[in-house]
């Protein structure tokens, strides 16, 4: 009984309101034991957010005794929000070292639960735990406002009890503040980030459990018939005829395998009526050997004119005169002047003629 | 044209209804290679060649005269499932990470499993096998030394299986009018 009185005077053990003679620990008591012991527990979304709140209230009187500079108040009221600070930033490390410690015994299977209780937890810890604290801690959450809102509060502040660089409650805080904007969101993330994949595949386990239950309840009830299951998972009717020893399969295969298709008809061709044809090119090999079965030829310009008549004159002209050039030709010139037409043109010259196939 | 290396080895299988997965080793490789050219053949010869992108390839088929097998291989993996759901871990690795002996699968190791295996044919341990055995053929499942492996063909029933699952449990759940007609009884999907 002295224990218990004892405890009770410092505040260590309280009356329970349920019962007379009955204690009960305090929640301060509880969470250093806790601590203490290092044992993490998940937070409640509504136990940060009742901080938040709380703060939200110190950081309005914040602002208001900044406007007033009452410096004195301002110093106590700094040193309050560092102690919820804090105590946001205990939470948000507990959360997330309880919330890594349950995906953990999920992952390495000691939590010995079934399937479905598994999902049951996990889906608690993502839409109870997750998913609102997730809400409080984003960039646009009512932690990151407050945040920001209070070191805004905090540049005002700062002048009125600077002491020359030194630290300041005023800057104590700030440093809190940003270790915990930092910190909270970093933490929150990374639980997020645990529970999330773990979340989907159990849910789609747990999907399919529900699924396959709700099948076999149909069929306890009305028959596997009653599924329809053919629909959905068609497979094709075998039929002796299917295989390729069928002949009529095999042949019709061989024709695939030999068939080759046609050459398509040319969009134009050379005999094309009504579309002039290029001359063929003229090969001064072609001429010359030509001209050698024909000789002797007494005016080779007239020979070219008459029977290359489809070629441009300046062809025939070039051909002309490589082969005047050409050694290996027995050429020669007559003495007198002749004449030639070709295509209205009247050329005047003295015959270039052959004699014999080869030069002596 | 160039017929496609195994052409004949490959229609054999999945014109049986065998579904191609990577167990099949050559066949299953040269699909997967020449998918185009396989297609192109089994088209002409009225087939529809399925490459599904969990790795297997089917035959995309009639229903005529299958629709009890399909039924018996789909209760076989639904009593699966809801056995791994209450017993193991996850139904991903329950299925295909773990080769279950045959005396360890829970089809007839309970009164409700064997009031759902007597519609597929019978309780005992002989239906079982040749149920195992006609999924093994089709490609479903891996028997071997009297052990059993899920293939990944098997990534269909299950699909089928959440359709039909969500589809039935909506229908539960909707709210009964009541009228003098005969209550339809039929099929679920």
């Amino acid at each position: 009984m002295e224990v218990t009185t004892l405890l009770s005077a410092n505040g260590l053990l309280a009356p329970s309101p349920e019962a007379d003679g009955e204690w009960e620990i305090p929640p301060a008591v509880t969470d250093f034991i806790l601590h203490l012991a290092k044992r993490q527990r998940l937070l409640a979304p509504g136990e940060l957010r009742g901080l938040l709140l709380d703060m939200e209230s110190e950081i309005a009187d914040f602002g208001r005794l900044t406007l007033t500079q009452n410096v004195n108040l301002l110093r106590q009221c700094a040193l309050r929000l560092i102690n919820s600070i804090q105590r946001a930033q205990r939470f948000s490390s507990e959360h997330h070292g309880a919330v890594v410690s349950e995906v953990t015994r999920i992952k390495i299977r000691e939590d010995n639960r079934s399937l479905r209780e598994r999902y049951e937890f996990i889906k608690l810890l993502y839409e109870r735990h997750a998913l609102p604290m997730q809400d409080l801690v984003d960039v646009d959450g009512m932690l990151v406002r407050l945040l920001d809102r209070l070191l805004g509060l905090i540049s005002q502040a700062e002048p009125l009890i600077d002491v020359g660089g030194g630290p300041t409650p005023i800057s104590r805080l700030r440093a809190h503040v940003l270790q915990l904007k930092r910190e909270a969101r970093d933490l929150f993330h990374e639980s997020f980030n645990e529970v999330l994949p773990l979340y989907n595949a159990l849910r789609q386990d747990h999907e399919l459990a529900a699924a396959a239950a709700t099948m076999l309840e149909v069929a306890a009830r009305k028959g596997l018939d009653a599924w329809d299951i053919g629909t959905h998972l068609a497979a094709p009717s075998f039929r002796a005829e299917n295989l390729f020893n069928d002949y009529g399969i095999e042949d019709y295969l061989h024709g695939v395998q030999a068939h080759s298709a046609e050459e398509p008809t040319p969009l134009i061709s050379l005999a094309t009526a009504g579309i002039e044809r290029s001359p063929d090119l003229l090969h001064l090999e072609d001429v010359i050997e030509r001209l050698k079965e024909n000789a002797p030829v007494p005016d080779i310009l007239a020979w070219l004119f008459q029977g290359y008549s489809e070629q441009p004159e300046s062809e025939l002209l070039c051909a002309f005169v490589d082969i005047a050039a050409d050694e290996s030709l027995s050429t020669s010139h007559a003495d007198a002047e002749t004449e030639s037409v070709f295509r209205g043109v009247t050329y005047t010259y003295y015959p270039l003629g052959i004699e014999l196939a080869t030069a002596a | 044209m160039q017929l496609p290396p195994k052409l004949e080895e490959s229609f054999r299988l999945l014109s049986k209804g065998r579904h191609i997965s990577s167990l099949d080793g050559e066949v299953f490789n040269s699909l997967a290679q020449e998918t185009d050219r396989y297609r192109a053949v089994f088209d002409a010869l009225g087939y529809e060649l399925v490459d599904d992108p969990q790795g297997f390839f089917y035959f995309n088929g009639t229903r005529n005269g299958l629709n009890r097998t399909v039924s018996e291989f789909a209760l076989f993996t639904f009593i699966m499932v809801d056995w791994l759901s209450d017993n193991d871990t996850s139904i991903e690795t329950g299925l295909f990470g773990t080769v279950r002996p045959l005396e360890e699968l829970p089809h007839l190791q309970s009164d409700r499993y064997r009031g759902y295996m007597r519609q597929a044919g019978g309780d005992d341990a002989d239906n079982l096998r040749r149920i195992i055995q006609r999924m093994d053929g089709a490609g479903f499942l891996r028997l071997c030394d009297e052990k059993i492996q899920f293939l990944a063909p098997t990534r269909r029933i299950l699909k089928v299986c959440l359709a039909l699952g969500k589809k039935s449990a909506e229908v539960a759940t909707m709210p009964v009018i009541e009228n003098d007609d005969e209550e339809q009884e039929g099929a679920i999907a």
